[in-house]
């Protein structure tokens, strides 16, 4: 028998998932949507992509990404419905309720699924770990509402707990030990893997790998010098194995925000308008973060395929809207003709807002000051009570996204 | 295709305030609109919203046909009719 040196750890890290989340939360508040295909969208328009769509949606060849298009053509009773970012903030807000009374040790990884680890608590074998597993989908139906459904994967890294989570949904349970590691990576493709995507696949196949099993016979060596060409290869080595590698805390790099641009691409007021919008937006996100920037980057996608890209570092660091727009609009007007599709912005190059060459430059002290007043006032009364009269057709326009990935400003989107 | 019809009317509901577990819970029983009583059978989800410190909570209910959105102002403790789906339509 091969020793694959596998984890022998229990599967003490449990990955929760809640399933078609947007689209089961909205046939949980609509019950006359139940049993129905469903397809979720930030803001409905002709040619808009479904963000979610219902089980229902999904058997009828809906996918998550698909045009309004192309789902009405396969499913033409399909019920579209816009983004309601509360709603699933305060599931969200519920769900986390439920992890954390199991353990200190928890953390969503996005708006709709996190992790608990179980290390070093009473949950210290499978039989336990599986009864938790039905308890907490239990406490979803209970405390979040009776038609919302979970997938629950267990396993000795977050890996192998979000891979387990994923085997059979809607409402499934798996346990991956080091008994059936083996035997699971057996019946799965390469992109099956969390984290294996087109390219990594491709990479792989490249290097003779086609299956999880060829990517787990392979030697950390020969992943990390040949396949990857960086540590990365000694990561997958470990994670593949039941080794927890993704423990990890990032540093900020960038706060941001993008805006599919839906109309008028060719229109500069109106997008001047648009990223002075997302200029408050990032702006407000920085002071939120408690954080002062330095760079500031604007970027747009056009309609003939050209890409453009402009950054600025300053020597001041900054946080209010009116010192990120004075840097962004010149960068906006440096870019190359032509209708624009998507629209973006970003700040980076982070200090501490309270340094002291801030408190040195009087009239920097006082758009802070303003700043505050601002937003103090807009905290009380809502997000876009005072804002720019500039960015007011932006305001008009752009709509709260739902955030994948990072749930840092949750707190905000409430607002 | 997209069912969700805006009416944004004040209406008059009535509500049940029980504590539960040291915990308020309301459920909106009936409501009267466009001179009818409607009887609520479901509550579908409930979630707060906040417009700047002004907090309200939203209740999704159903009388087992059509779905109702009611939006209670937790300042003013008025009651909002913030859309309807039409059961029978779907």
């Amino acid at each position: 028998m091969t020793n694959w040196n596998i984890n022998p750890a229990l599967p003490q890290i449990m990955w929760v998932d809640l399933n078609s989340a947007f689209a089961t939360a909205e046939q949980q508040a609509h019950p006359s949507l139940r049993h129905r295909p469903v397809g979720i969208t930030n803001r409905i328009s002709r040619e808009c992509c479904i963000i979610t769509a219902s089980y229902e949606a999904k058997a009828m060849g809906v996918k998550t990404g698909s045009r309004r298009s192309e789902a009405m053509r396969l499913c033409p009773e399909l019920i579209l419905l816009e983004s309601d970012p509360p709603k699933y903030t305060a599931i969200y807000d519920k769900l986390f309720t439920i992890m954390r009374s199991y353990s200190d040790n928890c953390g969503m990884k996005s708006i709709d699924e996190g992790y608990i680890n179980l290390q070093n608590t009473q949950y210290n074998s499978v039989d336990k770990l599986v009864n938790l597993g039905y308890e907490i989908k239990q406490r979803v139906k209970q405390e979040i509402g009776d038609y919302m459904t979970i997938n629950v994967g267990m396993g000795s890294n977050r890996f192998l707990a979000k891979l387990a989570a994923g085997l059979h949904k809607p409402d499934g349970m798996d346990v991956i030990t080091d008994r059936n590691l083996t035997d699971i990576y057996g019946q799965l493709n390469l992109e099956d893997l969390t984290g294996i995507a087109k390219h990594y696949a491709m990479r792989l196949r490249q290097n003779g790998i086609n299956t999880p099993m060829q990517f787990l016979s392979a030697s950390e060596s020969f992943l990390r010098k040949s396949v990857f060409h960086s540590i990365n290869g000694t990561y997958w080595y470990q994670r593949l194995r039941g080794y927890e590698v993704d423990d990890y805390h990032t540093n900020l790099s960038v706060i941001g925000r993008q805006w599919v641009v839906d109309q008028n691409g060719d229109d500069d007021n109106y997008l001047s308008s648009c990223l002075h919008y997302l200029v408050e937006n990032v702006g407000l996100k920085m002071r939120f973060r408690q954080v002062a920037a330095r760079g500031v980057c604007v970027w747009a996608h056009l309609q003939n395929g050209d890409r453009f890209h402009k950054k600025q570092l300053v020597q001041t660091p900054f946080t209010s809207n009116r010192a990120i727009w004075q840097l962004a609009e010149p960068l906006l007007n440096k870019r190359p003709a032509g209708r624009v599709t998507c629209l973006g912005i970003y700040v980076y190059n982070f200090v501490s807002p309270n340094s002291d060459q801030l408190a040195l430059v009087n009239t920097l002290s006082r758009d802070n000051r303003l700043t505050n007043a601002i937003d103090k006032i807009n905290s009380m009364y809502g997000a876009t009570t005072i804002h720019s009269a500039h960015s007011t057709d932006g305001a008009n326009r752009i709509k709260q996204k739902v955030p994948f990935g990072s749930t840092s400003y949750l707190g905000l989107l409430i607002d | 295709m997209n069912p969700i019809i805006e009416i944004n009317r004040s209406v008059n509901v009535l509500a049940s305030f029980k504590l539960v577990n040291n915990q308020v819970k309301v459920m909106p029983i009936c409501m009267h609109y466009r001179g009818r009583d409607i009887r609520f059978s479901t509550l579908g989800l409930c979630h707060p919203v906040r417009h700047g410190s002004r907090l309200h909570y939203i209740f999704d209910v159903s009388d087992g046909v059509n779905d109702y959105s009611l939006d209670f102002n937790t300042t003013t403790l008025t009651w909002t009719l913030s859309t309807i789906i039409d059961g029978s339509s779907l």
